[in-house]
């Protein structure tokens, strides 16, 4: 039992108003995509709502031309409407999920239309960090969206922290789709060099997205 | 089960430099999408016998996923819409489709593909034919009468690792004969090629060919001595005999 001159933990901060309001249950992202993987259309709309704006984001950062963009965001929502009984929530969140859905699809469109500029990793490194406008990102609820936005922003942080012989590393095989071989010969360094680098770089990140508090949510 | 192999296993948590191995390493890579060769299926064999391993590559795939989680930026509006139609139109053609075929296990509900992959299916095979690439056994199948037939029944086979967001699938056409359909197939790594087996009921396995870099869409068509099918991660070329464990198999109903 709280003093009433206590505070309570954020986490059970209740708003509550004069009048009542019916309460909104909003389904989790598991839940939708059981229900996507039992056809439900609704389902998969709300996880559009929800998280378009992540796959798009991703997809910009892999393939850059809008339209392609465009179709990378069609092929994760189709394919993850035709894969959804796929899902395992005992070894990924649902967003882990869709975001390497989403990856793939986009990694295999930049391979498959052949547009990556040469200079990527200059590109890469040059890339100005900035972040749309909350206002802008599209979501099924004002307090998702402003969420969705801080922890873009704290993940961003967090990446840019990392030491940039890592980063550029971890960035190229992820952004770009390259094998640590591809990476070594583009950065020209010893193959030994960049599994270390990518290594160390991924023990960072998990230490850095864990003191963020990104890392569980 | 601790795994001799990997200094991931004996440690259960966090990062260890590896003992004797690079597997930690090669965790990472893979997790990035990075790993070269023959790596991505030393990964994949051993997590699929190495809870501790498939645990700390589940927490890789988990930050690496964070990455792409960096950037928000919201798609035109007008998308929502086509990709909800999109959709709705795979269910369309399912509605249409006459209702198909036992084992829930295995056999999954007809869904036609969106006509939008017809043409590029098309071009791949063109491409495919074109650049003169070795596929051995192979016959690329119409694939824009069958992937447009609503009648065409299909049995789906999961992939694991690599290929657990690919199509597999196993169609039986109005004339009955089976063809082995991959679509969204991931590029394999370099020098390697993803390799198609029919397996008979005596365990033999002889190639139905191979998919070369750059071919997302392939149709292989089936004997009747077929008791399954599986697909497994070959030197480019492919081989006589599989070198590696299966990434994707399943059974084939004549």
């Amino acid at each position: 039992m709280l003093h009433p001159c206590e505070v309570p933990p954020r986490s059970v901060i209740v708003k509550v108003s004069a009048q009542m309001t019916p309460i909104t249950v909003h389904p989790t992202d598991d839940e939708l995509l059981s229900r996507v993987a039992a056809g439900d259309r609704a389902a998969i709309a709300t996880l559009y709502d929800r998280h378009a704006s992540l796959v798009f984001g991703l997809a910009r950062r892999v393939v850059r031309e809008p339209g392609m963009c465009e179709e990378v965001v069609q092929d994760t929502f189709v394919k993850v409407w035709r894969r959804a009984e796929q899902f395992d929530s005992a070894r990924a969140s649902a967003v882990t999920w869709l975001m390497s859905v989403a990856r793939n699809c986009a990694i295999d469109r930049l391979r498959h239309e052949m547009t990556h500029p040469l200079h990527a990793s200059v590109e890469l490194l040059e890339h100005d960090g900035a972040m749309p406008d909350a206002r802008d990102v599209q979501g099924d609820d004002p307090a998702d969206i402003a969420q969705l936005h801080e922890r873009a922003a704290r993940i961003h942080e967090v990446v840019e922290q990392l030491p940039l012989a890592q980063r550029t590393a971890i960035e190229l095989a992820y952004f770009h789709g390259l094998s640590q071989s591809e990476i070594a010969a583009k950065l020209d360094e010893p193959l030994g060099t960049i599994k270390t680098r990518i290594f160390h770089g991924m023990r960072t990140l998990r230490g850095l997205l864990d003191a963020a508090g990104v890392r569980d949510a | 089960m601790a795994c001799a192999r990997c200094a991931a296993c004996s440690t259960r948590r966090g990062y260890a430099m590896p003992d004797d191995t690079h597997m930690p390493e090669l965790l990472s890579l893979y997790a990035l999408g990075a790993t070269d060769g023959d790596e991505c299926a030393r990964v994949e064999e051993h997590v699929a016998s190495c809870a501790a391993c498939r645990a700390e590559l589940d927490a890789l795939s988990h930050d690496a996923a964070l990455l792409g989680q960096a950037h928000v930026e919201p798609p035109p509006a007008t998308l929502r819409a086509v990709v909800l139609d999109a959709i709705d139109s795979i269910d369309d053609a399912h509605a249409a489709a006459p209702a198909v075929v036992p084992d829930a296990s295995t056999v999954r509900s007809v869904r036609p593909r969106r006509r939008r992959f017809a043409m590029p299916a098309l071009v791949a095979a063109c491409m495919l034919l074109a650049l003169g690439v070795a596929v051995q056994s192979v016959r690329v199948a119409d694939l824009r009468s069958e992937l447009d037939d609503a009648s065409t029944r299909t049995t789906q086979i999961r992939g694991t690792g690599a290929l657990d967001t690919a199509s597999i699938e196993v169609t039986y056409a109005g004339d009955g004969q089976p063809r082995l359909q991959l679509a969204d197939m991931p590029q394999p790594p370099r020098d390697r090629a993803w390799q198609a087996w029919s397996i008979r009921a005596d365990g033999t396995m002889t190639s139905l060919g191979t998919i070369e870099r750059n071919s997302h869409i392939a149709g292989l068509l089936v004997d009747e001595n077929t008791a399954e099918v599986a697909i497994t991660l070959e030197p480019a070329g492919g081989s006589v005999q599989p070198t590696s464990a299966p990434m994707a198999r399943g059974a084939v109903r004549i």
